[in-house]
């Protein structure tokens, strides 16, 4: 799985006698391990940055990016700390499972749903999607109809409590964003989740 | 009164849900003075406003913008920025994605979300100069 992070700085700077300007792609540390970015230019020349903190730079005379630079910490603090500091924080993820075939929630499940509403009160204002996904195994559509239903039942009892959503959601991706990709056909019990994602 | 609204909710539910048109990110916070150029009319952003795609954002002086796009992936926006959301689409269940920035100015934060999983390849972020991209690892399992 991956999460990128990545700074991107455009800068305009007129000269005299024309225009030429530039930009900086700076890569952060994201939450995944491992994630990196490709840069191209317009001409097809390309660079890629796959350590965190490393940048480069692209100006409209240069027919590729610049060599990959690091940039240390106090730089990366006194250019960007502010901007870092006010991101959005990205969206926290719960998991839920339920028994099999039903949709009643499993019982460490159940005590995850306090945590939840916790989480909605510490991130005003927030949206929620209720996802539900399924595995290889069995009908596509079975699955699609089953995962629905479960994510339709989170969707209620989230109704039901004492909490501000901007607005909810309730999808069902299918088998598109497995935890654990299998081939076709193969059955993964991590996979029949449902996601309460909290932005 | 709670009963009806319940029923009502279920009805609804019992629909396939899908997103409101348009409708493809959420304002987290925005400080100072925040705009989008929308059809052609500039509006102001506060938090808790909603982006559609195609919208421009701009910010002014001292002025910072957060937003979360209806997939996760993050984007901040500091001061004197000009920014296209030139489109995002995110339909898992019909493997439908496509998800493009485009940087005129200013310093953007971006942080990617299920797009960057699920199809790495349809993201783009454009500066003046050139594209940047993820690089995606994608793989498929075959046991036979």
């Amino acid at each position: 799985m991956m999460l990128v992070r990545f700074i991107i700085i455009a800068v305009a700077i007129t000269v005299m006698s024309g225009c030429s300007s530039s930009s900086r792609v700076v890569l952060l540390e994201g939450k995944k391990a491992q994630s990196s970015v490709i840069v191209t230019m317009d001409r097809g020349c390309k660079r890629v940055l796959d350590t965190p903190n490393t940048y480069t730079v692209l100006t409209s005379t240069n027919t590729k990016p610049s060599n990959t630079k690091v940039m240390n910490k106090t730089e990366l603090d006194s250019q960007y700390g502010a901007l870092i500091e006010a991101a959005p924080k990205p969206p926290q993820e719960f998991l839920l499972y339920f028994e099999p075939g039903s949709t009643t929630l499993t019982g460490p499940s159940t005590q995850l749903l306090p945590d939840i509403v916790m989480t909605i009160g510490n991130r005003q204002p927030c949206d929620v999607n209720i996802i539900g996904h399924a595995d290889r195994m069995g009908s596509e559509q079975y699955n699609i109809e089953l995962s629905l239903k479960r994510a339709q039942h989170v969707n209620q009892w989230l109704a039901n409590e004492d909490v501000t959503v901007e607005r909810t959601t309730v999808e069902s991706y299918g088998e598109s964003n497995p935890l654990v990709p299998t081939a076709d056909g193969v059955g993964e019990p991590k996979n029949r989740r449902v996601e309460v994602s909290v932005r | 009164m709670k009963q009806l609204i319940i029923g009502l909710l279920i009805c609804l539910l019992c629909c396939s849900v899908s997103l409101a048109q348009g409708d493809i990110a959420i304002v987290k916070s925005a400080e100072g003075d925040v705009t989008v150029k929308r059809n052609r009319e500039i509006v102001s952003i506060q938090q808790s406003d909603r982006l559609q795609s195609g919208d421009i954002l701009i910010t002014g002086d001292e002025s910072r913008v957060g937003i979360i796009f209806h997939d996760g992936s993050v984007l901040s926006l500091e001061e004197k920025s000009f920014l296209r959301i030139k489109d995002f689409v995110f339909e898992p269940l019909q493997k439908s994605f496509s998800f493009n920035l485009s940087l005129k100015k200013g310093v953007a934060l971006f942080e990617s979300g299920k797009i960057g999983e699920i199809a790495p390849e349809k993201f783009s972020f454009e500066i003046p100069q050139g594209t940047v991209g993820i690089r995606g690892t994608k793989f498929l399992v075959e046991v036979k």
